[in-house]
């Protein structure tokens, strides 16, 4: 059941472009990013940012911290796991499809 | 690395050529004994179901051009959200190298926790066993 509430939230939290492009530059970046440098790089003011952060935060995809003034922001990798093992499902369903379908020709080969 | 890729790309080669596989891949006899129960025609536009126990995938499909490539959308039953599933067959080497590309993911939002869960459930073990076999 707590799965599945974490599941929810984290789905919402990706469900808005601009917050999937968060996670990337964040994930991409050397280390934590505040939130001016990530509003430059998405060109939206600091208070959208905020929000967005406040989502992804509290979804358990991104970290922050305060340092002085300043909130940094590193990804939370055990949260976005959850979004890998939602693509890796995928990936596993058509790669076993892909596999059967071999078995299926491999078949159809030798019954004619 | 962790990803949040949107697009899913798989290839795979097969020793058959592009117009057996094309076969598998087009006719709902074909397709109902490797790949899912088919209700399917390769013509542009005719709306397709495939049914896994409980869970129904509808669509329609958008390119049918045997035998180098078909694509159709794919909505999961309990969710209002498209996306799109293209298979590209290309000769090479007396056989042929199938790609498959699952895109349009990232439009699910709310609706991808539906996906989850019916995916989880009714397919699950579906994956697990193909799994099992694998290894």
């Amino acid at each position: 059941m707590l799965e599945t509430q974490k599941e929810d939230t984290v789905f919402k939290a990706i469900a808005d472009p601009i917050r999937r492009g968060i996670i990337h530059h964040v994930t991409a970046a050397s280390g934590p990013l505040t939130i001016n440098d990530i509003a430059g790089q998405f060109g939206v003011s600091r208070q959208a940012v905020t929000r967005h952060i406040n989502v992804l935060d509290d979804a358990g995809l991104i970290q922050s911290e305060w340092e002085g003034r300043e909130r940094r922001c590193r990804p939370d990798l055990q949260g976005l796991k959850v979004v890998a093992d939602w693509v890796s499902t995928y990936q596993a369903f058509w790669k076993g499809k892909l596999k059967s379908l071999e078995q299926h020709l491999d078949g159809a080969g030798s019954e004619s | 690395m962790v990803e949040t890729a949107d697009t899913i790309k798989l290839s795979h080669f097969y020793s058959h050529s592009p117009e057996e596989v094309w076969k598998a891949l087009s006719d709902e006899k074909a397709i109902s004994k490797w790949f899912i129960q088919a209700d399917f025609q390769p013509l542009v536009g005719y709306v397709y179901t495939f049914t896994h126990e409980t869970t129904t995938i509808t669509g329609e499909v958008l390119v049918a051009n045997p035998p180098e490539r078909l694509s159709y959308t794919w909505i999961v039953s309990g969710t209002a959200v498209s996306t799109v599933v293209t298979w590209d067959l290309q000769e090479k080497d007396g056989g042929t190298e199938l790609t498959i590309t699952h895109s349009g993911i990232e439009k699910y939002g709310d609706s991808a926790i539906n996906m989850f869960n019916s995916f989880k459930q009714g397919w699950g073990h579906c994956i697990s066993e193909l799994e099992t076999y694998l290894q």
